[in-house]
């Protein structure tokens, strides 16, 4: 599905993992019948926690492949929160024995679609024209590994320092930018995201050596 | 083509500067030309790779997301609860941090020896104590109104003692609650509380707090106790509180009761780990010099409200803030106009209507996800003004009259007469 950070280890998994990804198959099947009961229990019984495991189960999905059809992180997650938001208030409308994971699928692309109209008639601005580049150049769609690589990510994410830790708080978990990260740390801001950028691509080098040691 | 030389370090830096939505204008000008050069392809893939890094982070550390559908549904859908969000969180891999019970201040000065040899002894003392009328350490209701109001499925009334077991207040309810010793709280609906001797836990919600010393609070992310006879407001959405402190002061301790930081009035603390200016006032008089309001951007809902008289033309007072790219926004308040400006481009003017040199009042809400709307007298619309922060300062040019400034955030204040035999 997704937008990989760890390209070249997952499409080796591809390669030598048949017979688990063959269970996997097995699991997606299952999976896909639980969905299905999930999400007719939100229609019937307007059962929240049914609704809160479908998007438990299925953000992934819709997260990584509105990225990958927008190349825009921000975009891409207002767009998967209205999927959800849209899913929820329009769940009488799922029909029993589909796939949830397609019908989302379909209000996300729907939801792009709709940004894109709507952007087409403004003006268009540099990070657009960026964008458009990346997205001549998308990369390969194997987003069957996400599981597996965000198990290999909370490895590396035990193993970093405090401090380390403490930016990926004030940035991912807080959502602050890394200028206010920067004055809480107090270092200069400039200085603060080069120390992301160096502990994101360190994380990223240790999630593909994980992901080499399990092959 | 564009002859940028590749230096992947600080692709690497813009790359991840653009996932994370934060490269200004030439920035994001640089990371294009790299897009054009000769290695677009390498500054693409690594492109890529931060934007899947970024989201892998935050998929599994924030909470935002979950959050955000949550309070969108809950927007269309008054039936959505806290259990709703805390279900997608947990099934996230988002960890919640969770209430704890409460160690109230007197569990906390005498811990008793022997606890399991005399636990027989101190229950029975305990039940004793509580059959005899008046001596019930928890508090009664004083009042209750609006809508539904439970502990454990029954409804509460006036007079009635509650205990220590979870009570809901639904949405536009309003529960009154009293301790023997005087301490009185006030509870908006929605939320869920807990009390205790001489404390009490809020699992969500607002509530305004009259208590004397040694009252203990018990918060999603904090514990705090008086140290004072306090007003203290409270809010608590999505476990992340806000208390403000109207008057008198609290204490914030670790876990082994050591006082290790103090909230006085007019601060406030954030999910326990911040301390900022909740609310300023008693700003009157003629400001001679710039005013560094500096409220914390972490304040996501705002509010600011001051009066301006302008002695002559040439008089002016500037508010300044920033918008969503940390850019400076520029606000001049003259005294026949109003005008927004940024990177010197005007944005917008308005005429003002009425005397000239008369004080008119202005006031700025500002509300997470939502632009600053501005209302001024003399000028019968309310205005939109894009600051994605809270104002930073006022300066003052010419002779200028500030008076009556009031800045607040966080949790709302506590009305007057709110507390019975106030």
């Amino acid at each position: 599905m997704t937008v990989t950070a760890f390209g070249s280890a997952q499409r080796l998994c591809i390669l030598l993992l048949k017979e688990d990804l063959n269970q996997d198959n097995r699991l997606g099947a299952s999976l896909a019948d639980q969905l299905d009961e999930w999400m007719c229990l939100a229609r019937d019984e307007e059962d929240h926690e049914a609704f809160a495991s479908v998007v438990a189960e299925t953000h992934h999905l819709v997260r990584s492949t509105t990225l990958r059809e927008c190349a825009d992180a921000e975009l891409s997650d207002e767009i998967a929160q209205e999927t959800f938001v849209r899913a929820w208030s329009k769940r009488h409308q799922y029909r029993t024995g589909t796939s949830p994971r397609a019908w989302l699928l379909t209000i996300a692309r729907s939801q792009l679609l709709d940004h894109h109209r709507r952007s087409n008639r403004e003006h268009r601005h540099l990070r657009d024209l960026i964008r458009q580049e990346l997205l001549r150049r998308q990369p390969p769609d194997d987003d069957e590994w996400t599981r597996v690589r965000l198990e290999a990510l909370d490895v590396c994410l035990a193993e970093i320092n405090d401090s380390q830790k403490e930016l990926l708080d004030l940035v991912h978990t807080q959502g602050l930018t890394t200028d206010a990260a920067a004055e809480i740390l107090d270092i200069k801001a400039p200085a603060c995201r080069k120390r992301l950028s160096r502990l994101q691509q360190a994380l990223r080098q240790c999630a593909e050596k994980r992901l080499q040691e399990i092959l | 083509m564009s002859d940028a030389a590749f230096d992947d370090k600080r692709v690497e830096e813009l790359a991840t500067g653009f996932a994370l939505g934060e490269l200004k204008e030439d920035e994001l000008k640089e990371l294009y030309e790299y897009l054009r050069n000769e290695q677009a392809e390498e500054v693409a893939a690594i492109t890529w790779s931060a934007l899947a890094s970024s989201l892998d982070l935050k998929m599994k550390l924030s909470p935002h997301f979950a959050d955000t559908i949550r309070h969108r549904i809950e927007h269309d859908d008054d039936k959505a609860d806290d259990a709703f969000a805390g279900g997608i969180l947990q099934r996230l891999g988002v960890r919640r941090k969770q209430l704890d019970p409460v160690n109230t201040a007197e569990q906390k000065k005498h811990p008793l020896p022997g606890i399991f040899i005399i636990i027989p002894a101190i229950l029975l003392v305990v039940i004793i104590w509580l059959l005899l009328p008046d001596n019930s350490p928890f508090p009664v209701v004083r009042h209750v109104s609006g809508g539904k109001v439970f502990q454990e499925g029954d409804g509460l009334v006036v007079d009635q003692q509650v205990d220590q077991r979870q009570i809901a207040i639904g949405k536009g309810g309003k529960l009154i609650l009293e301790w023997p010793t005087g301490d009185q709280v006030s509870v908006q609906g929605p939320a869920t509380i807990l009390v205790q001797h001489k404390g009490m836990s809020v699992v969500n919600g607002i509530v305004w707090l009259q208590i004397n010393p040694d009252f203990t609070l018990g918060l999603p992310d904090q514990h705090m106790r008086s140290n004072e006879a306090s007003r203290i407001a409270v809010k608590v959405e999505n476990s992340v509180s806000v208390v403000g402190v109207e008057s008198g002061k609290l204490v914030y301790g670790d876990d082994d009761g050591k006082d290790f930081l103090e909230i006085n009035p007019g601060q406030a603390l954030w999910n326990g780990q911040r301390d900022f200016q909740w609310h300023y006032s008693d700003a009157t008089g003629i400001a001679t010099s710039p005013v560094n309001l500096g409220l914390d951007p972490i304040a996501a809902n705002w509010s600011c409200s001051f009066k301006v008289a302008l002695a002559d033309d040439d008089s002016m007072l500037i508010c300044k803030g920033l918008d969503e790219r940390a850019e400076e926004m520029i606000l001049n308040i003259h005294p026949m106009h109003i005008e927004a400006e940024k990177n010197n481009n005007e944005l917008w003017r308005y005429n003002l209507q009425g005397a000239p040199r008369s004080p008119r009042r202005v006031t700025l809400e500002g509300k997470q996800g939502s632009a600053t709307v501005l209302t001024i007298t003399g000028l019968d619309k309310k205005i939109q003004w894009h600051l994605h922060a809270p104002l930073d300062s006022l300066e003052m040019k010419g002779a200028v009259a500030l008076s009556d400034l009031r800045y607040r955030t966080g949790p709302p204040p506590i009305p007057d007469n709110e507390f019975v035999n106030e």
